[in-house]
């Protein structure tokens, strides 16, 4: 029955993701995915219906990295996101938006637009037939994006997540939590963002004479506003008066910050994983060394082998980690795969997750038992007939 | 400056952090470092389970990792005490290294440090000292008869360390690595105060001389490209400063220098022209992560995952 398993696949169509997935199809001598490309599903949604068949199997890739399909998310976000407090583009700006390459947009608004194009996929497919499946759920993708809400959602599981100060509002609200909780470092983050966009690690010493926010954010102020870009050049922050007007205009996207858990070190330098879960068991593992504490950093980021960690790291605390990230995949059961952002915390005794992306599975180079993570996923939803738990995100072809 | 990674070596051993319960062997080639996790433990209690550790009367170099409220005052005057306390036990100690600590624990320039005299009254025989963290630091009335080493790593230095290493007495130093800093993070001295340094009549037997992590770094390349020190200096250490080409050139322009062994200008801001110029010298010659080189596009498209 496998070989005939039907793949149809929702992505930006020049994305190396689509290629990397076709290519493990080839391999495995199945049939190539129909493409769905974001641009044509948003302009004409029903043609999602033309491609699809009785028993098709739909696989949502990330929207990102296309200005158009981007500009077309966010138009899908407009109603919501006037509704809300949030920072938001109005139609007439949005149009004459170009784009700004590292310009942090609309992540509140792009994700409530994102949410209506999930519901729409997911509408669309189930009103075709009921045999139809997917590898991960639209609506648990969805939660995926909404990461405050993953965090509470683990620590009532019991994972361990850093201590959260929940959605803040303004530096005066941030400076609040931290008195209250007693807490002297926070890592500032977007409720609705990733690869290390929009990050602010805030610290300050007892008496509050010492204040230093170190960010991922280079912030341009022109008359009129403020823009935030995503840089690669690490930013150190110590005027207490800077670092306020930063984490305002950061919050003005929905923030929420919780506990800066220093990380583990490996030969020198610090560290936290990728783990790719499949049917909620880790599969591929990616440890990312850094020299700032934002290891999610994508590119120019030192990768070290898991092998190596494993000679540093006690056998029960590795397995533990694992446990964590089995633990959290499996608060989305309907999901086949999720990328986990694991802490491993300085002393390599503990962990924390730090964050569960639903396409992060783009680890190109790695391998788990001589495969890439897309023929593992595709081989695990294919044959393997004794899934770890309750996974019903694919009937089984 | 920022401290991204913990030091892999110290006096010439490779720096091993001890565990509770963890044997102690193979001094000649470990520094055993000594440190709370973040938020976890208690120096004292650790460093007292070190001093209990048989075999630990042999260790030889030792290394401070953290210790429990570093960025508030006051703290470190124990950590000192101990140390000082440990000499009947640790009476083989030859090289210290007080708060080997990455950024990500604690900004260098936010350790608050205090008075070492005790330190060198309790060690005579010590030969490496080193220390991070410019705040609140006092070396005292620095005399010491076997101290071969001297590390001062800040941020940026009060010129009290400087003038207190100004009036040192250490017969035997022969590496002096003072890393200046800023004027933003505590840099007080004035150049003057650093003229017993580099004019080379403060140590005689200096082989190393260490500039490091200055915003003077400019004055600092034309005061030692006229002095005399370079005849007699194996390592001149200019690195992580903001040297430009009027300080390159002035360097260039000694005689003296083709006589170094190495000449370290890593992370300075040089032209092109100029880093060409450093690697006809013939000497060794560190010119890497210059500043100025190939600027790049930093900006990037957060992938939606």
């Amino acid at each position: 029955m496998s070989r005939r398993a039907h793949f149809v696949l929702i992505a930006n169509s020049d994305s190396p993701r689509v290629e990397g997935f076709q290519k493990a199809l080839a391999h495995l001598n199945l049939a190539q995915a129909d493409i769905v490309s974001y641009e044509n599903l948003l302009s004409n949604p029903s043609c999602l219906s033309q491609v699809l068949r009785a028993d098709s199997i739909v696989r949502v890739e990330s929207p990102g990295r296309n200005f158009r399909v981007e500009q077309k998310i966010l138009q899908l976000g407009i109603q919501e996101a006037s509704r809300e407090n949030y920072y938001w583009i109005e139609q007439d700006k949005l149009e004459r938006c170009e784009f700004d390459k590292g310009l942090i947009l609309a992540p509140r608004q792009w994700y409530l637009g994102y949410q209506a194009v999930l519901q729409m996929i997911a509408g669309q497919v189930e009103a075709f037939s009921s045999a139809c499946s997917f590898m991960n759920h639209p609506v648990e993708i969805a939660m995926m994006f909404d990461k405050p809400h993953c965090q509470s959602r683990f620590q009532r599981v019991g994972v361990e997540v850093p201590q959260q100060f929940g959605l803040i509002d303004s530096f005066e609200h941030l400076d609040c939590m931290m008195r209250v909780n007693g807490a002297s470092r926070v890592f500032l983050k977007l409720a609705h963002g990733s690869s290390a966009s929009g990050l602010i690690a805030y610290r300050r010493n007892r008496n509050g004479t010492k204040h230093q926010a170190v960010t991922t954010i280079e912030k341009i102020s022109s008359y009129q506003d403020i823009s935030l870009y995503n840089s690669r050049k690490i930013r150190k922050i110590d005027s207490l008066a800077e670092i306020n007007t930063l984490v305002d205009a950061l919050c003005r996207h929905r923030c929420f910050a919780e506990d800066w858990l220093p990380k583990a070190q490996l030969e020198g330098l610090s560290f936290d994983l990728r783990v790719l879960t499949i049917g909620a068991n880790p599969h591929h593992v990616v440890v990312r060394q850094s020299k700032t504490p934002f290891t999610n950093l994508h590119l120019r980021n030192k990768r070290a082998s898991v092998e190596l960690l494993k000679s540093h790291m006690d056998a029960e605390a590795f397995n533990a980690a694992m446990s964590a990230c089995q633990q959290a995949a499996a608060c989305f059961p309907r999901s086949l795969y999720a990328g986990i952002d694991l802490i491993i915390r300085s002393g390599m005794h503990r962990h924390a997750i730090a964050e569960i992306n639903a396409f992060g599975d783009q680890l190109n180079g790695i391998e788990f038992r001589g495969k890439d993570t897309y023929s593992s996923e595709i081989e695990v939803l294919l044959y393997d007939n004794a899934p770890a738990r309750d996974f019903q995100g694919a009937s089984i072809g | 400056m920022t401290i991204n990674s913990c030091m892999s070596e110290f006096a010439g051993r490779r720096v091993q952090t001890w565990k509770p319960g963890q044997k102690i062997s193979d001094v000649q080639n470990i520094a055993f470092k000594v440190g709370i996790e973040p938020d976890e433990g208690d120096w004292s209690e650790i460093f007292s389970g070190f001093l209990e550790t048989p075999g630990v009367e042999k260790v030889q170099a030792l290394v401070v990792g953290a210790w429990e409220d570093m960025v508030e005052g006051g703290v470190c005057d124990a950590v000192v005490e101990e140390i000082a306390d440990a000499a009947a036990k640790l009476t083989k100690l030859e090289a210290l290294f007080l708060a080997d600590v990455t950024f990500e624990e604690c900004e260098i320039s936010w350790i608050v440090q205090t008075d070492m005299s005790p330190i060198f009254t309790a060690y005579p025989q010590l030969k490496v000292f080193g220390v991070r963290g410019g705040s609140e630091l006092d070396l005292g009335d620095l005399e010491h008869e076997n101290l071969e080493v001297l590390i001062v790593e800040t941020g940026g230095l009060d010129e009290s360390v400087v003038k207190q290493v100004g009036k040192s007495r250490l017969p035997k130093l022969r590496h002096l690595e003072l890393w200046l800093g800023d004027g933003g993070y505590g840099a007080s001295f004035e150049l003057e105060d650093l003229r017993p340094f580099i004019s080379g009549e403060k140590f005689p037997n200096l082989k190393y001389l260490g500039l490091r992590n200055s915003e003077e770094a400019d004055a600092i390349a034309k005061l030692l490209a006229e002095s005399p020190v370079l005849s007699r200096l194996e390592v001149l250490d200019l690195s992580l400063g903001t040297i430009g080409d009027e300080g390159g050139e002035a360097l260039l322009a000694s005689p003296e220098i083709k006589k170094l062994k190495k000449l370290n200008l890593r992370h300075n801001y040089f032209s092109e022209a100029v880093i060409k110029q450093f690697s006809a010298l013939g000497i060794e010659v560190d010119t890497s992560e210059n500043e100025r080189s190939a600027k790049q596009d930093d900006r990037y498209v957060s992938v939606s995952e």
